[in-house]
């Protein structure tokens, strides 16, 4: 390779561009060689400079400002009667270069590739090169751009040539381009987006691109509900083909049946029947846990991996684990597994800016969707070291309509604690108090936090299941056995 | 109020020094996302140890230290990711601190060869460092395609990499400093 071909790979590296081999290829030659290390560091720098800069002189982007400074020119310009015989040839040439200009506009601008036929809420269009349209009207042609729902309820409803509609809402960002091989292409960001696509030429399939997938789409109906890390793909009608970003595991998926695509998950994408739900689901702590919020903590691995190192540097043999080992293993298998809180910072948190986070995401690749049923509770048990409050939740994904919300309920707890928390005391993140109600929702992650790092807080086992109805009569008390007990 | 105040110096120190730190991170794992993880996760350790920090001592100095651990746990964590390997890390992170003061009067040049790109240039380099807008969206902005978009980034960092070569050599052959 040559040092061109380095540089070239050094700023590939550096925008997340290169490929796995490229890479170790690139960590070999700076392991070896010192000069190259010099010129990675010298070009990193500035990627790392430019990444921290703290000021830019640059106020607007470089077509605002020229169109400024035109204006600027147009308003100063007076023109003295002197000049005028000249003016008159200018403006001649000037018709001239406008007519020339006009038509080759015509033949380049970019075509409208959307109608909007529908429109509620606060939606905002940003077309092709920056332009920014906030009064969308129903009729509107629009070249390909950005769609940006700006609240909750806003709603822009668009078809393509084709007559394929598409509708993006619950603060959907889209971007939509066209190919020249009239290939339509689609990046949700966030939201929502509903479609009826008409048949699409094979070998050019609609591309629907969220952050955690891949969507080819030849002819269907269906629903994407994206967050930054999961996505929900239910199909109506037709087949869509579902690929995961981070190692390209895919699945096909048909009429009436759903997937949910979780950036972080490394099993395979499953095909599930929307009508084939289960209310239950416990929490297998070490497998469910997300990376980075929640620290899987086993007395039984910790020695297992000991044994294991033992056992490889030939300190013993096998026959000898239960002598050597026995007495510790008995009083790990006494002790409970747990996740940790990790530090996660947060945004606008009304709890400061980092929290201590637990993160269980329910496992995708499971045949059958876990449905929040009606008198649904969740057990959660685990430890603080001091008196706290931690806080529980939720993320779901609708089921009978396409949307997804964040559910979440408090505690003060102290010492070991053991809760159990009817789902209808979630409130909805959004709008506490009221909002969709989390009941029939499907549920794909499950988190616990508090903002005392001191607390340091641990979560032992977490299960949703059923409310038991039963109840005990105990010295004057009805208690009931899922709830707190309360004075009859 | 001991702890408060304790609390307050090293908030004072660790805004002050933050972005030094994370360019650090940023040399070895350039992802924005990522390095600012790998320093959420450093400010914990940091503040978790502060107590054993040596006032006389310059912050930086210590804290790197704990910057490098982060990376090697984060280098570690994400191995199933395309990344650099620990040992070309490790070595990076050594040349940077053995370069530092020749990397360190280069960066006085940056602002400067910036400033000598067109608009056109700047308000790229604005928008994806700055107002950190996607490669995908900057795509659809420009209608370039998000090969041409990352090229024309990767020439702009050139330029600006030549730039401050040019001018390091100006500087020494004129027998100033920065």
């Amino acid at each position: 390779m040559t040092g061109q071909d380095w540089e070239a790979l050094i700023h590939r590296y550096l925008d997340g561009k290169a490929n796995r081999q490229e890479i170790a290829q690139l960590s070999r030659e700076l392991e070896s060689d010192g000069e190259m290390r010099l010129n990675y560091l010298r070009m990193a720098n500035i990627h790392g400079a430019l990444a921290t800069i703290e000021e830019f002189d640059e106020s607007r982007s470089a077509s605002e400002t020229r169109m400024l400074e035109l204006v600027s020119q147009f308003e100063q310009y007076k023109p003295s009667p002197q000049k005028r015989r000249f003016q008159y040839a200018l403006s001649a040439v000037t018709f001239l270069l406008l007519v020339i200009g006009v038509w080759t506009t015509w033949i380049f601008w970019p075509s409208s590739i959307v109608t909007i036929t529908s429109i509620e809420g606060i939606v905002q269009w940003m077309g092709d090169g920056g332009k920014v349209i906030k009064d969308l009207k129903v009729g509107q042609s629009l070249t390909g751009g950005i769609i940006e729902a700006r609240s909750r309820d806003s709603f822009l409803e668009f078809r393509f040539r084709d007559g394929s509609m598409l509708s993006a809402s619950e603060g959907a960002v889209l971007t939509v381009t066209v190919t020249d091989q009239a290939q339509k292409s689609l990046r949700l960001r966030s939201g929502v987006l509903s479609a009826e696509v008409e048949k699409q030429a094979t070998n050019r399939p609609m591309i629907l691109i969220t952050p955690s997938a891949r969507f080819e789409i030849l002819g269907t109906r269906f629903d994407v509900v994206t967050t930054e890390e999961h996505s929900k793909l239910s199909v109506q009608e037709g087949l869509v083909q579902a690929i995961r970003l981070s190692d390209g595991k895919s699945v096909q998926i048909g009429a009436n049946q759903s997937t949910i695509v979780d950036i972080q998950s490394q099993s395979e994408l499953v095909a599930r029947r929307s009508d084939q739900s289960v209310s239950v689901w416990q929490a297998d702590l070490e497998k469910d846990r997300k990376a980075g919020e929640g620290l899987f903590e086993s007395p039984l691995h910790i020695l297992r991996r000991q044994i294991r190192n033992a056992l490889g540097r030939g300190e013993l043999n096998r026959d000898q684990i239960p002598e050597v080992y026995g007495a510790r293993i008995r009083a790990a298998m006494g002790k409970e597994d747990v996740v940790r809180a990790q530090p996660k910072s947060i945004r606008r948190g009304r709890l400061g800016d980092v929290v201590q986070m637990v993160t269980l995401n329910i496992r995708p690749d499971k045949p059958n969707p876990v449905v929040i049923a009606d008198g649904s509770l969740f057990r959660v048990q685990g430890k603080v070291l001091v008196p706290t409050e931690i806080r529980i939740g939720f993320g779901a994904f609708g089921t009978s309509r396409p949307n997804a919300d964040r559910f979440m309920t408090s505690r003060d707890v102290d010492g070991g604690f053991d809760l159990q928390i009817p789902v209808r005391e979630f409130q909805n993140r959004r709008k506490p108090g009221g909002g969709t109600s989390a009941i029939g929702m499907e549920i794909f992650t499950w988190f616990c936090l508090t903002s005392d790092p001191g607390a340091e807080l641990a979560i032992s086992h977490v299960k949703l299941m059923p409310e038991i109805r039963v109840t005990i009569e105990n010295n004057g008390y009805i208690q009931d056995m899922n709830t707190e007990p309360s004075r009859q | 109020m001991e702890r408060l105040d304790e609390h307050e110096r090293f908030t004072r120190l660790l805004i002050q020094h933050e972005p030094d730190l994370l360019r650090c991170v940023l040399v070895v794992v350039p992802n924005r996302s990522d390095a600012r993880d790998i320093m959420q996760e450093c400010s914990v350790a940091l503040w978790r140890r502060f107590a054993s920090y040596d006032a006389e001592r310059p912050f930086v100095g210590w804290a790197l230290g704990f910057v490098r651990i982060e990376i090697r746990r984060f280098l570690r964590r994400s191995s199933q990711r395309a990344r650099l390997t620990e040992r070309a890390a490790e070595l990076l992170l050594q040349d940077r601190q053995t370069h530092a003061v020749e990397l360190g009067a280069r960066q006085h040049h940056l602002k400067p060869c910036i400033e000598r790109l067109n608009k056109d240039h700047r308000a790229l380099l604005r928008a994806y460092y700055y107002e950190e807008r996607s490669i995908a969206e900057l795509s659809a902005i420009s209608s370039r395609s998000v090969d041409a978009v990352y090229k024309l980034l990767q020439r702009i960092r050139q330029k600006l990499h030549e730039c401050m070569e040019l001018r390091v050599r100006q500087n020494a052959a004129e027998g100033g400093g920065t």
